[in-house]
């Protein structure tokens, strides 16, 4: 039970930095979530808490202990691997009992850690298989399993030894779609179970958005945000977490920032957003802006003096929606529409609204959130 | 998954198939019946046979000859020969590879080097292998002359003489095949091991074993096969003695290809053949259980 931080890490491969200086805080008994596309530095982030790789800088701790020269065995965490890693040549009672042979484990009333006698180690392994529905399945080898069976039996490994931290390294990766929508209820209520802190690296944002407390992007080996799902997707601090969080992703077009009789607009193609008014960091009037709404939130309107004329591109259908592919100043807009109704023609011209409070405002240098 | 098509043709056999699947056949069975079935039967032929001492006539003997030969004093004293061979070749050869391998099988910059002069002696023939280290082992001026318990002059030592160059020489194969065995044992499950505690010789023998359990099955049985084998080496090294002491079977085998004996060398061949055969079969009996196979 224990939080997990990292203090100006980098990882460096050779000439690659895999991680640059990430300062992150996990908190205890929360279940946070690494998320980023392939080759941004998660899954070093991870390996570097579960003691398979070393930080070249920075501190790690767990809970109050810095844990840089401490081994993997001694770290009190577990972890899940993407190939769930199981043993092929044992049964899966001996999967899951393999980390109580070797490891020390905190039993209740004791103070100090110690290996578990044959006993209490059977006792372990039948909890934990009862937890996740492995009873019957305990005398089977891996090969006998189905995906979401081994895939348990992995999460059985990793919760038999009561680490302080779980780290999970895509442990959804290898299931069909189905299985892994039942499997991400089924990790939230392990989660609530076992109250542990929780490490979990995705690229997939429907896993983060849905299992995570807080979230944390990467990308290029750097941390670009750390939130709650929600407020990552409301408030993006920049380009990158705004176009990566969401689905379809948040549109951004060139525009321009001006203020019309002490109201803030932002000027693109042949008309204009207005912004929520922004106190302290309102750019400079004049200034190229990037504007990002996300699809949900345009609508499409008759003329009005706050909307921006586009060409209809195409429409897609998806049953319970649909979404209107509009083109302004040559940039890909969409819209997100209920399917009812009659859909826009394609190659007309429409005019899309949004709320103030939905457009959201970045530096095209730097592109970070300016609103 | 069947098609219309595949229904149609459903157990019916034309004659074109017929001929095509003899034609498919036909190149490797008249390569088993050159080299193997034609020689098999003319062993068993000369065996019921005996020949004069030019090989010019032959009688007909029967069985007798298989019943006095396979039962006599010189097939088993070769078979005992040929069996501690085994035993002295097949254990070392297997754990010097073994250790070889596992310290090969890391990255790290030059390790290439190492593998290769490691895999290097599959590249010898066995005659080199044996003149090589009939220098080293030479009582007079060899670099081992002094090493006592290998001397090839010592009716009690030589055939260890002889099992050390044979284990030499098999030592870049068995490099090879138990360090294409390692690589192919994925990462993860190391690191899961490692993060399960395991200390490195727990690792080795609850892990890795395991995991290249089929490789080495496969070894074992190549290796006691080219054990029962051996002739060269002896020949090369020993000749069969001091006192025949190194009188393997197949060295007593070619010991009787005068014309007269040659139907009693034939009888011992196609001992060993049957020895070899039930020692593999029980090979894959014993060891198939507990050889762990794929995911």
């Amino acid at each position: 039970m224990s939080e997990v931080v990292f203090e100006g890490v980098t990882k460096r491969f050779g000439d690659v930095t895999a991680v640059d200086q990430l300062d992150l805080e996990v908190l205890n008994e929360e279940f946070m979530v690494l998320l980023g596309p392939s080759g941004c530095g998660k899954t070093t982030a991870l390996r570097m808490i579960a003691g398979l790789d070393t930080a070249t800088e920075g501190t790690l701790r767990i809970g109050d202990r810095v844990v840089n020269d401490v081994e993997a065995k001694d770290r009190n965490v577990s972890m899940v691997f993407q190939s769930y890693a199981l043993y092929p040549h044992m049964t899966v009672a001996k999967n899951i009992e393999s980390p109580l042979l070797a490891r020390k484990v905190r039993v209740p009333g004791e103070t100090e850690p110690r290996k578990l006698t044959k006993v209490e180690r059977a006792e372990q392994v039948a909890d934990a298989a009862r937890t996740l529905g492995l009873s019957e399945l305990l005398g089977r080898k891996p090969a006998a399993l189905s995906g979401g069976q081994r895939q348990r039996v992995a999460l059985g490994r990793a919760i038999v030894s009561q680490p302080d931290v779980f780290l999970m390294d895509e442990p959804l990766s290898n299931l069909d779609a189905k299985l892994r929508a039942q499997t991400r209820l089924e990790l939230v209520a392990l989660h609530e179970r076992v109250a542990t802190t929780f490490l979990y690296v995705t690229h997939d944002q429907v896993e983060a958005m849905t299992m995570a407390t807080r979230i944390a992007i990467m990308t290029d080996g750097r941390l670009q945000q750390v939130g709650a799902p929600q407020g990552v997707y409301e408030r993006p601090q920049n380009l990158f977490v705004a176009r990566f969080i969401g689905s379809p992703p948040m549109n951004t077009v060139a525009g321009t920032y001006v203020v019309d009789a002490g109201e803030p607009f932002v000027q693109v193609g042949d008309g204009r957003f207005a912004v929520a008014g922004t106190a302290e960091s309102a750019p400079v009037e004049g200034a190229k802006v990037v504007v990002g709404v996300r699809p949900e939130h345009l609508v499409l309107t008759g003329q009005g003096p706050t909307s921006v004329g586009v060409t209809v591109r195409a429409v897609e259908w998806l049953g319970h929606e649909r979404h209107v592919i509009c083109d302004v100043d040559g940039t890909s807009v969409i819209v997100r529409q209920p399917s009812e109704g009659a859909p826009p023609a394609i190659g007309g011209t429409v005019r899309l609204s949004a709320a103030p409070g939905e457009i959201h405002l970045f530096d095209p240098d730097t592109s970070e959130r300016i609103n | 998954m069947s098609s219309p098509f595949a229904l149609e043709r459903h157990g019916e056999t034309t004659l074109k198939d017929t001929l095509l699947a003899a034609a498919f056949l036909l190149p490797s069975l008249v390569i088993f019946t050159t080299f193997f079935f034609y020689p098999l039967y003319r062993l068993f032929y000369l065996g019921l046979h005996q020949q004069n001492t030019f090989g010019t006539a032959e009688r007909y003997v029967g069985w007798k000859q298989y019943t006095e030969v396979l039962g006599g004093k010189e097939f088993r004293e070769g078979l005992l020969t040929s069996g501690r061979y085994v035993l002295l070749t097949v254990p070392l050869g297997l754990v010097l590879g073994v250790t070889l391998a596992v310290a090969a099988n890391r990255r790290l910059r030059g390790i290439k080097v190492f593998q290769t002069i490691f895999a290097s002696t599959i590249a010898t023939s066995v005659a080199v292998a044996s003149v090589l280290f009939l220098t080293l082992i030479n009582p007079q001026v060899g670099y081992f002359r002094d090493v006592g318990f290998i001397s090839l002059t010592d009716p009690a030592t030589a055939l260890r003489g002889v099992a050390l160059s044979s284990v030499w020489q098999n030592l870049g194969l068995t490099f090879i095949i138990v360090l294409a065995g390692l690589q192919a044992v994925p990462e993860e499950i190391y690191e899961a091991a490692t993060l399960d505690g395991y200390g490195p010789l727990r690792r080795f023998f609850k892990v890795t074993l395991p995991m290249i359990s089929p490789t080495m099955m496969f070894l074992v049985v190549v290796l006691v096969v080219f054990a029962l084998q051996a002739f060269a080496q002896v020949d090369i090294l020993t000749g069969g003695g001091p006192a025949g002491s190194t009188q393997t079977l197949v060295w007593r085998i070619f010991d009787n290809q005068q014309p007269r004996q040659i139907g009693v060398g034939a009888v011992m061949a196609i001992g060993l053949f049957a020895v070899t055969i039930i020692v593999t079969g029980l090979q894959f009996l014993i060891l198939n259980r507990r050889v762990h196979y794929g995911n």
